[in-house]
């Protein structure tokens, strides 16, 4: 019953933090000078057309921009649950078509890297603890400092660059001409897929092999390592029977963050590389004040990242029961 | 062990000399297709102008002719026998009715792809390379129109009436014929606002009014006549015959034409379902009448989108038609997907099978498969592109030059085209308008825009900015284009920083040339300072640092603002200044960058506005008086000239345009233009050298596309 006391209470404190993200996301984007019709009007000036004061105010009852905010608001909050998420004013497409539209792609990199950062950090952070001040403790511990100051971008432009140097062709964009028809074109988009995922998994893995590092150490003093050490336990054993379990509370309490990391993290990866995901959509929609594709890309991620803390928690409820003691104890 | 070696000796003497028959016996046939060939490229061309009388004499030769004039591409051939497409004289127009373009240098082989790059807002950029106009600009520069779409076209002595002949059995992309019906329809329904009976416009704020379909108001179909706007009359004689009628003398027609409205049509049968017609009339079985709700609930259904305004639908899929595949166009390339906004993409442009020119040995235009867009918005990555050779054809700026050059330069060659422009490098437009009075007052003044020309040290800004590679001089015409005077060039360009401080003594409040501290405006308590907009900050953030350098020994202050809608702060007049550079073939084709007609550039501001407005300063335009104003009456002039003299006026007019700006410098250059580079792969041919890069020209569309052929 506590579980699930529990579990209430953490959907219902996403919820409302949804619900407050919404209002941030669409109060932000109404914040810049004039609305929609403003610039649809000075466009079509600029084209040559004549307006009359009729037809602004035409325009904007049509428009329902010169509704106050809170209705506006509301307008735009029953659309997301109904799933008319407003059409996008610059592509004059639905901002969900438009979404989705790269939504596939960047899912795909998002796991992707997702699973690298993960398949690269927990083997090396184990690996760096066990082996603590040894030569390759300190090598992943340099290309984990080195992997955590350089900027993404500058990460994907040095890379791109070495792939032109090595290659005689700079890698870019993420499908070859022509989409995946063959074994070849497929070939192709893996080789297409090694700069972004390795750009943005590596940002993602340098933190984690540090907490995970740092954990494992903690862990390999604790008593009852020491004890089961003493009785003859194997070295191996202890660290994927006991100090796994421990070390699981900073990987999956870093879901949350991961996850909006990755997806955010990448938007400027992807501008740099040309990756056909929502990144330079996003930025595409905030040039030109789309107020509703740009909201919609926002509020897709932020809801990411309140569910990845959600999961997150929950898990971690699940994984350790020190949680479900303190939540008790309360 | 020695009999094996012995055995292997002997295969390996056999298959030497197997290979070495092999080998020859291949160079002989080389030799003999080789000389084939040749022979077969005689008697083509000799076929082809003596082909009736030949005809009998020599059956074998014949067959061979038939046999290697292959009149139209493989893959199109392909659908013809698959039965999917028409045969190709089904596609073209009758035989006297083709248009037969002369060869560039040579006659092209069909097949390939070309690729080249554009960012994911270049409509602009491709849209040329496809573009086919009624009358296009002779390839020659001379600024001259010929037909293109329409077969021919000439007016009456005193240029009231022109007549226009189309290409009987021409047909859009998707086979439906293209008559005059497609151009009275896209003029009546989609190019012209509401018309009184007389063809006058109907007041904006009128009962009735209505804008454009297409929401352009063309110049070109307008006279004015007794200071009243005339439209004019565009009416059908039959099928392939039109006229247009205007109230007044319209000598220009076909030349402003061809800059403003060349694309003067657009296919009837598609458009019906998307134009609310307007007129009333109620019983036309070819354009039944909708609502506007019905067009925009068509338009969302067919394009997929979700129009919500019929304007903007209207302007989308009726001005910016090339966006959109689904529409049949006349184009040479036709778009396959929609996907040229999408950075990251290849936007790729297929042959239209039913495209309406041949070349000089009758073949179907055009020779390449299509032509491929790399999408990309970064200019670096184009750079790195074009570095590993990637990108077929390409413009390379100055300051990229040698490293693209010389990393291509075994597989790409630079063809050197003509930018009829006043500058290279930045070019200060002040805007004569700017709201601040004081400001307004110091910008006009002759002496403050002398002063800011004379602070630069233009060798500084050649080497900074160009790699050093282009000459010092005023914005001005260069050498061999009209208005160019040596005087204008070297106008204001000498380095003399002593000089503009007396001058600028005159204009504001003494100023001690104290560090750090600025001039202060006549009268005030106000920095001199001018802020330049930019859209742009990293393409002209160099230039505006060595501007801030250079007239701070001046006492005049320099920022930056960052203004993403330049194009709009103009149209409300909230700019000072922007680097503006000029690029024109002549004020009588393309006036609006040099002359005040059009609420369009920075440098006259509102003056733009007000004669675009009719004259008048009821919607924000500002009156120009002296010099201003006379280049207005200067362009109002070759606009209204008519009659047996008329060259005469056009060019005493144009002249007097150059010499105003001449004397005013209200554009300030630091650099001479270069030429535009373009860097060709050695793979493409028929690239033609030297010609003219103006917009009214229609940019790549001068290079002729559809003649362009690869060789592996």
């Amino acid at each position: 019953m506590d579980k699930w006391k529990y579990v209430g209470k953490r959907l219902i404190l996403a919820s409302f933090t949804l619900l407050m993200i919404s209002f941030v996301v669409f109060f932000v984007i109404q914040l810049p000078p004039g609305d929609y019709v403003d610039s649809l009007v000075t466009d079509m000036i600029a084209q040559g057309e004549t307006v009359t004061t009729a037809d602004i105010a035409n325009l904007r009852t049509m428009y329902g921009v010169n509704r106050p905010f809170i209705i506006q608001y509301a307008d735009w909050l029953k659309g997301i649950v109904t799933g008319d998420w407003g059409t996008s004013f610059y592509y004059n497409q639905s901002v969900l078509v438009k979404i989705g539209e790269t939504l596939g792609a960047t899912l795909m990199i998002s796991l992707i890297t997702l699973l690298v950062t993960y398949m690269i950090a927990i083997p090396i952070a184990i690996y760096s603890a066990k082996h603590q001040y040894s030569i390759g403790d300190y090598i992943f511990t340099f290309i984990g400092f080195v992997g955590m100051a350089i900027p993404h971008f500058l990460l994907a432009i040095l890379l791109m660059f070495m792939s032109y140097k090595i290659t005689g062709k700079p890698i870019m964009g993420l499908f070859p001409e022509g989409g995946v028809t063959d074994w070849a074109s497929f070939l192709e988009f893996l080789k297409r897929l090694i700069i972004p995922t390795i750009v943005i998994s590596l940002s993602g893995a340098c933190g984690l092999i540090r907490s995970v590092r740092a954990q494992m150490l903690d862990e390999q003093e604790k008593p009852y390592v020491l004890c089961t050490r003493a009785k003859g336990v194997s070295e191996q054993t202890i660290t994927n029977k006991y100090e796994m379990r421990a070390i699981l509370n900073p990987i999956v309490s870093g879901l949350g963050g991961m996850i909006s990391g990755i997806f955010n993290g990448s938007t400027i990866t992807a501008i740099v590389l040309m990756l056909p995901t929502q990144g330079p959509i996003l930025l595409k929609a905030l040039q030109s004040q789309d107020v509703y594709l740009s909201g919609g890309i926002l509020l897709i991620s932020a809801t990411l990242v309140v569910l990845g803390t959600l999961v997150s928690d929950l898990l971690l409820a699940v994984l350790d029961p020190r949680i479900k003691y303190l939540e008790e104890s309360k | 062990m020695g009999k094996v070696k012995s055995i292997k000796k002997a295969v390996a003497l056999l298959l030497i000399l197997a290979l070495t028959v092999v080998s020859f016996a291949g160079c002989s046939n080389n030799k003999k297709d080789g000389a084939d060939d040749g022979n077969n490229t005689g008697n083509n061309s000799g076929n082809t102008d003596t082909d009736d009388t030949d005809a009998g004499n020599d059956a074998n030769d014949d067959t061979n002719s038939d046999a290697e004039i292959v009149k139209e591409a493989p893959m199109l051939a392909e659908q013809v026998a698959a039965g999917t497409l028409p045969k190709l004289e089904e596609r073209l127009p009758v035989a006297s009715d083709v248009m037969v373009e002369t060869d560039i240098m040579s006659l092209g082989e069909y097949g390939g792809s070309i690729t080249s790059s554009s960012n994911d807002s270049a409509r602009w950029g491709w849209g040329p390379w496809t573009e086919q106009s009624m009358f296009r600009f002779k390839q020659d520069g001379s600024g001259e129109v010929e037909a293109n779409v329409c077969k021919d076209f000439y007016s009456n002595d005193d240029a009231t009436v022109w007549t226009i002949e189309l290409r009987e059995g021409m047909k859009w992309s998707d086979g439906h014929p293209f008559t005059a019906d497609d151009v009275i329809f896209y003029y009546d329904h989609m190019s012209t606002p509401a018309l009184n009976p007389d063809r006058t416009p109907v007041a904006v704020d009128a009962e009735g009014y209505y804008p454009a379909y297409t929401s352009k108001p063309y110049n070109c179909y307008q006279v004015i006549k007794d200071g009243v706007t005339y439209w004019a009359k565009f009416d059908k004689v039959d099928d392939y015959k039109f006229t247009v009628t205007f109230a007044a003398p319209k000598p220009n027609f076909s030349v402003a034409a061809a800059v403003d409205n060349k694309w003067m049509f657009l296919p009837k049968h598609f458009y019906v379902n998307y134009v609310a017609r307007k007129d009333g009339v109620a019983d036309d079985a070819s354009f039944p009448l909708i609502t506007q709700e019905q067009a925009i609930a068509n338009a969302n259904k067919d394009f997929g989108r979700q129009w919500e305004d019929y304007s903007t639908m209207g302007k989308d899929i009726g001005y910016y038609n090339w966006d959109y595949a689904i529409v049949p166009q006349l184009r040479s390339f036709i778009a396959v997907k929609d996907n040229w906004n999408t950075v990251g993409e290849t936007y790729e442009l297929v042959r239209n099978p039913y495209f309406w020119k041949v070349d000089s040995e009758g073949r179907q235009l055009p020779y390449l498969d299509s032509l491929k867009f790399v999408i990309i918005n970064d200019g670096d990555q184009v750079v790195l592109k074009q570095t590993a050779g990637e990108i077929d054809i390409s413009t390379v700026d100055a300051a990229n030059y040698s490293t693209v050059v010389s990393a291509t330069q075994s597989t790409h060659s630079v063809v050197p085209w003509v930018r009829p422009e006043w500058q290279s490098g930045p070019a200060l437009a002040l805007c004569q308008t700017v709201m601040d009075l004081d400001k307004r007052a110091l910008f006009q003044d002759l002496r403050f825009r002398e002063a800011l020309s004379i602070a630069v040290d233009r060798n500084l800004v050649n080497n900074t900015l160009m790699n050093g590679q282009a000459a010092l001089s005023q914005a001005a015409p260069i050498e061999g284009a009209g208005g160019y005077d040596p005087e204008w060039t070297s106008k204001w360009t000498e380095f003399n920083v002593d000089k503009a401080n007396t001058l600028l003594d005159e204009i504001t409040e003494p100023w001690d040339r104290t560090e750090g501290t600025y001039r202060k405006m006549k009268g005030t308590t106000k920095d001199v300072e001018i802020v330049i907009s930019t859209s742009d900050i990293a393409a002209d953030g160099d230039a505006i640092a060595l501007l801030q350098t250079a007239y701070k020994a001046i006492g005049v202050k320099v920022s930056d603002k960052v203004d993403a809608e330049i194009s709009k702060s103009i149209l409300v007049n909230n700019i000072e200044a922007k680097f503006e550079g000029v690029g024109i073939t002549s004020p009588a084709i393309r006036p609006d960058i040099i002359v005040p007609m059009r609420n369009f550039s920075c440098w006259y501001g509102a003056y733009g506005k007000w004669y675009e407005d009719g004259k008048t300063t009821t919607n924000g335009g500002i009156e120009p008086s002296g010099d201003m104003l006379e280049l207005i009456n200067a362009y109002d002039a070759i606009k209204t000239a008519a009659g047996a003299n008329r060259d005469q006026v056009v060019a005493e007019n144009v002249e007097k345009i150059y010499d105003l700006h001449q004397k005013n410098i209200w554009i300030i250059g630091f650099l001479a233009p270069l030429p535009l580079d373009w860097v060709v792969n050695n793979r493409v041919k028929n690239y033609p050298s030297n010609i003219i890069w103006a917009d009214e020209y229609r940019f790549a569309s001068m290079m002729r596309p559809e003649q362009l052929f690869v060789t592996e």
